[in-house]
């Protein structure tokens, strides 16, 4: 089996000749390869030459989950609020990439979405931190680079694809609208507070977004060339949300976006950060056998084996913590056991839970990917 | 009254809530017998959120009701708002500006009484430092979401030995990836695995 084969036959439930890796690793192979985390974000050829230092030292990967290399101007584009970006406006170059938490729309916004129409208001948004996109040429510029980018990038995966490490998702993010607009739009404790003080204007903000983020998706899933994509879900977790509002705000948007996906065949892969635990039966409700929960360590991954290992492959779940401070030998006992007791009847894919850190025991990135061929099926 | 008010803040009424927090203030009623009231009911859904009956959105709404009910009845107050139960010192750690659970985290401490003093994000041993030896504060909070606050973590509590205060100042720490590996690396005293588990630990350090 050759690592697509293997991704894909763990995708659909199957059991592969070995249990896959794909980590989301290049804020960590920036720094072990020895670039810097600002020419990781900003320029592909040298993240492929750390990744590629990175893998030759420490072992085969299978395929790379969400990569950031390359997306550093594109992000700078399209979030309203400019995140921390290494080696810009003075921050240092091989410093943390972070996102900011500042409300960018007020409480009495949700109903101007569907009024302005989802696209012209989020050109708005997108305006406050990039005000170029209000003239024409300044949008066409912006629109120009982002796509000279995205070549760039698209190079960069068929180069990995031929070396026989796939893309798993590339550039394919799309949020659910509510996870949107908690992120980067409304801020965390405003938007927990507006659910509870306008649930309907919430919901009709959710409605006007949703075909908006489904052909943000469709388009990008079209310029990659890959039939899978991201979707982060945290704001929308039970770390904060209580069954009922996921049952009544939430769970809606997933199924539908899901649908949507699985429809055009379509992988969604669900990036679940922070306890999804006590919302796992939830889960049955989207389409079997067509899903990739993907777990960051906050979750119980073994309770979703569980409830969940014969309807959507489990992804994850080794923890940022454990790879930092952890011993090889921990590394590799946790790896056994998610082998052993998630993936010896397929189903499974082993990765960092979210992203590998870059401050991570190299020797434990070592340990992680020697794993899946340490513990064979 | 008093007992229905508390209900009324635990089911989460808030327009309910700041009416009978109007009216029992237009009546004469004795200010510091509501604070007792809506710490009560605070109370009680700090319980409920460790029975996992309640989750933390529920938490987060109830502490902005206790907030909106306490700007009214503060005024009336007198300076005194019924308890104060020691000082905080609290900030997200260097390098790292993620502030939810640390928001959080300050919010249901002033709820709970304590007085907190809040550095914001990316803040400095030394800041954590001349802050602690300002107020005389006997507990360190210290919040940080990347594996690189580890280190910052780390950093902050040696400037606190150094400065000479360890033995008078009690540590925890909080956020996402932290646990006892972490607490134990950084030379912390405990950790909080959430928002209330921190109300919880400064309560105990402080009363002991």
């Amino acid at each position: 089996m050759d690592s697509r084969e293997r991704i894909e036959t763990a995708i659909r439930l199957g059991k592969p000749d070995r249990v896959p890796v794909v980590p989301i690793i290049d804020f960590f192979s920036a720094r072990y390869g020895g670039i810097s985390q600002h020419d990781m974000l900003f320029d592909v050829r040298k993240a492929d030459e750390a990744l590629e230092r990175t893998l030759r030292d420490l072992g085969p990967i299978d395929g790379q989950h969400l990569s950031y290399a390359g997306l550093g101007r594109i992000m700078q584009l399209i979030f309203p609020n400019p995140p921390v970006m290494p080696g810009v406006g003075g921050e240092p170059p091989d410093g943390q990439f972070q996102f900011v938490e500042r409300p960018v729309m007020g409480p009495e916004e949700y109903l101007e979405i569907e009024k302005k129409g989802p696209v012209r208001w989020v050109l708005d948004k997108m305006m406050l931190s990039s005000p170029e996109l209000g003239k024409p040429m300044g949008l066409l510029g912006a629109f120009g680079r982002a796509f000279a980018d995205i070549s760039k990038i698209k190079r960069s995966v068929s180069g990995w694809r031929r070396r026989g490490v796939e893309s798993l998702v590339a550039f394919n993010i799309v949020f659910t609208p509510l996870e949107y607009i908690s992120l980067f739009m409304r801020s965390f404790n405003d938007f927990i507070l507006d659910l509870f003080r306008r649930p309907e204007e919430v919901k009709a903000a959710s409605r006007a977004l949703m075909p908006f983020m489904q052909r943000q998706g469709a388009l990008m899933i079209r310029l990659s060339g890959i039939r899978r994509v991201f979707m982060g879900g945290t704001r929308t977790s039970a770390s904060f949300l209580s069954p009922r509002q996921f049952e009544e705000f939430a769970l809606p948007e997933w199924k539908e976006m899901c649908e949507f996906w699985v429809a055009r065949g379509v992988t969604p892969v669900l990036h679940y950060d922070s306890d999804w635990t006590p919302f796992f039966p939830y889960l049955r409700e989207l389409p079997r056998g067509k899903c990739v929960l993907n777990l960051d360590g906050t979750s119980d991954i073994f309770a979703a084996k569980e409830q969940l290992g014969d309807h959507m492959c489990l992804m994850g779940d080794v923890p940022a913590t454990l790879l930092k401070l952890g011993e090889p030998e921990e590394v590799d006992e946790y790896c056994r056991r998610l082998i052993t007791e998630l993936g010896s009847d397929g189903g499974f894919i082993l990765s960092s839970g979210c992203t590998i850190p870059v401050d991570a025991r190299p020797e434990n990135v070592k340990a992680m990917l020697a794993s899946v061929h340490r513990y064979r099926l | 009254m008093s007992e229905g008010l508390s209900s009324l803040l635990v089911e989460l009424k808030e327009g309910e809530v700041l009416t009978a927090v109007r009216e029992s203030l237009e009546r004469g009623e004795d200010p510091l017998s509501l604070v007792e009231s809506l710490r009560e009911g605070m109370e009680e859904i700090g319980g409920r959120f460790e029975r996992k009956e309640y989750y933390l959105s529920e938490l987060i709404m109830s502490a902005e009701i206790f907030k909106e009910a306490m700007a009214l009845i503060e005024p009336r107050l007198g300076g005194s708002s019924g308890g104060d139960k020691g000082s905080v010192i609290i900030g997200t750690v260097k390098g790292d500006i993620h502030d939810i659970g640390k928001n959080l985290v300050v919010t249901l401490l002033r709820c709970d009484g304590f007085r907190v003093h809040d550095l914001g994000v990316d803040v400095s041993p030394s800041d954590f430092v001349n802050k602690l030896r300002e107020t005389g504060a006997p507990l360190l909070a210290l919040s940080g979401l990347l594996t690189l606050a580890f280190d910052s973590m780390r950093d902050t509590v040696r400037a606190v030995v150094e400065a000479g205060l360890r033995e008078r100042v009690k540590v925890i720490i909080g956020g996402g990836p932290v646990d006892d590996k972490v607490v134990e690396y950084v030379g912390a005293d405990a950790f909080g695995k959430d928002a209330a588990q921190g109300v919880k630990l400064a309560n105990a350090f402080l009363a002991g």
